[in-house]
């Protein structure tokens, strides 16, 4: 009999259990990570697996963790002591792009400021006039898999969709019917500037004070990426000074934002609570596909989530 | 000669470039009355009934700067010799807009987690974000607007139903959708869109019954008119969580009273009657109306005339 451990406290037993019929294993929540039995350890963001891992349970040989994001695997280390470590690709990519389009469509057609202003007794000249998304220029900056996805959406609401990636060539792109553009016109031309550019030290802080002075006086920003992609003061600037429209924003430089977040007090923003990524379908996703690549490993099939195969395997 | 404009938004030097050389002055005037008016520019919170002949015998023409008409007498005015006209798709591209913006903004639950952010919540959700593509749209009406709902709808993966009393199920199929009763429609949406007129056929349509046959995890949106749905019986339903939430662009009275009850109900947006709105279907929602009197003041027949007058 081998054990896994499950660090995270909040996983969901019953998900994804039908993929382990038939192997000889046992799962179960641990908040100690001990024991000679143990072939596995599987966490969630928020625990860490230390790198002296093969000293608590010396015949593990995977790790995982059910997120896309892995810094809370030291997956190189491990993966010299001839350890598998696993992450969760792209389980909620359909969401973030959906919720990237609500937020541009709700910020041209103005729908949450026109609920407030109804709410404070208005009704007409409305103090932001709607636009229409039918021909609107929305540009994509990072143009992987929900930028891309987040195009198919602009092009379906009739948007004229541009994108910026370096690493994307213009036939890739012409083929979903987007036109590539460098970052300068994009900036310049768009209502609508999108981020799916990953968190990297040339991405921190992509939009600063200059790039928000580069967009058009009535254009929006959205960003369902990550927070430090944009300057967060120099947002808070281009806001109260109206050098953009108004902004969207799912992601925080520390989330959850604390009571004194100077995002509360701009005009002109949506705030959402890191949400881009949910919907049931997609809250459940990652453990399913962990325990199933779990089950791949144990049977001898290589995981589709391997972030590292441990040296000398392969 | 003068054509009255009883709409204080309404742009005169526009109207009055349009309509001076059919030989009329045009002002602005809440009062309709005299022997030398022969035209009204009006907008759908300007009633004009039959009576208005009392203190304008001559009026020729009746103008409004809305696709809805509801407010004008159209039959009884036209047997004393007035065409009523209206302005169509002025603003088709605009309502199709705003209708998805809506229907994204129910299902992925963007303002009632904008509200949370700022009340200090995180996590869990009170109500959780849903998937668009794979949800089921039912579009209640098949006219040009819904046309174009259902075609974008389908475009962005809904799977879109329709239900209409004069539509061919080819037609609703060749636009993206399918035809089915009113009642399959009600019981399958995710998000039940309003999409018809409001016409003696169709007032009340959605009515407690009605509501009743929708999912409690379903959601209307109504960007058509607010009388197509019984108001008492949606507010009920939402207050005791019947169905999910509701957006609604268009109220019974307009504008909004102070205690207007929508204000009060969970889960709800409200809009000041802005799908209709971009800066070119402003334009031409005036502009379009003014031309169509001016073809009634120099003999012509209206592109958007309504009952042809006795």
């Amino acid at each position: 009999m081998t054990r896994v451990l499950i660090l995270d406290p909040l996983w969901p037993m019953e998900v994804g259990m039908e993929a382990l019929d038939g192997i000889d294993v046992t799962l179960e929540k641990a908040d100690r990570i001990e024991g000679d039995d143990v072939v596995a350890v599987l966490a969630a963001p928020e625990q860490t697996i230390p790198a002296n891992l093969l000293e608590l349970v010396p015949n593990v040989r995977l790790v995982g963790t059910c997120s896309t994001g892995y810094d809370n695997i030291p997956a190189a280390e491990l993966s010299a002591q001839g350890i598998s470590c696993l992450h969760v690709k792209s389980y909620c990519d359909e969401e973030v792009a959906e919720h990237t389009i609500t937020l541009a469509a709700n910020l041209l057609r103005g729908v949450a400021q026109l609920d407030g202003f109804v709410r404070e007794g208005g009704w007409w000249p409305y103090p932001r006039e709607p636009r229409r998304l039918a021909g609107s220029r929305l540009g994509i900056i990072g143009f992987g898999r929900i930028g891309r996805l987040v195009a198919i959406q602009g092009d379906a609401l009739r948007m004229e969709v541009v994108a910026y990636d370096e690493f994307v060539d213009e036939a890739t792109m012409q083929s979903l019917g987007v036109q590539k553009v460098d970052l300068d016109t994009l900036l310049e031309t768009s209502d609508v500037v999108t981020l799916h550019a990953p968190l990297l030290p040339e991405t921190q802080h992509l939009m600063n004070a200059r790039r928000f002075a580069q967009m058009r006086g009535d254009a929006y920003l959205v960003n369902c990426a990550r927070g430090p992609l944009v300057d967060h003061a120099a947002l808070g600037d281009a806001l109260r000074m109206g050098v953009i429209a108004g902004a969207a924003i799912d992601v925080y430089p520390v989330e959850p934002p604390p009571a004194d977040e100077p995002a509360f007090g701009w005009p002109n923003l949506i705030l959402q609570p890191h949400s881009a990524w949910y919907s049931a379908e997609a809250s459940l996703a990652p453990y399913r596909r962990q325990i199933a690549d779990l089950a791949r490993f144990l049977r001898g099939e290589e995981p589709e989530g391997l972030i590292m195969q441990p040296e000398g395997t392969r | 000669m003068r054509v009255v404009v009883i709409d204080d938004t309404w742009p005169l030097d526009r109207a009055r470039a349009i309509l001076e050389p059919c030989g009329v002055t045009v002002e602005f005037n809440t009062e309709i009355a005299g022997d030398d008016v022969v035209a009204v520019l009006t907008y759908p919170g300007g009633k004009i009934g039959v009576d208005v002949l009392d203190a304008a015998p001559n009026l020729k023409a009746v103008g409004t700067c809305s696709t809805g008409f509801d407010h004008l007498a159209v039959d009884a005015l036209a047997q004393r010799g007035v065409w009523c006209c209206r302005v169509t798709h002025f603003c088709d591209i605009e309502v199709v807009d705003h209708t998805m913006a809506l229907i994204y903004a129910v299902l992925r639950g963007v303002v009632m987690l904008d509200g949370l952010v700022r009340e200090g919540t995180w996590w869990p959700y009170p109500r959780a974000p849903r998937p668009v593509r794979g949800s089921i749209l039912g579009v209640v009406g098949f006219g040009a607007i819904s046309h174009g709902l259902i075609t974008t709808a389908s475009a962005v993966g809904m799977d879109v139903r329709v239900a209409s009393e004069h539509a061919a199920a080819g037609d609703v199929a060749a636009a993206g959708g399918t035809l089915v009763p009113l009642d399959d429609l009600l019981g399958a949406a995710d998000v039940v869109a309003i999409m018809t007129s409001l016409t003696d056929r169709t007032r009340g349509m959605i009515d407690a019954a009605a509501i009743a046959k929708m999912r409690h995890d379903a959601y209307l949106v109504n960007t058509a008119r607010a009388a197509i749905v019984d108001h008492r019986a949606l507010g009920r339903a939402l207050e005791t969580g019947a169905i999910a939430g509701a957006a609604l662009d268009v109220l019974p009275v307009e504008p909004a009273p102070a205690d207007e009850p929508a204000l009060t109900w969970p889960n709800t947006i409200i809009q000041p009657h802005a799908a209709w709105y971009s800066a070119e279907s402003d334009r031409r929602s005036f502009d379009d109306a003014a031309e169509d009197v001016a073809r009634v003041l120099r003999g012509e027949e209206p592109l958007n005339g309504m009952t042809r007058p006795a």
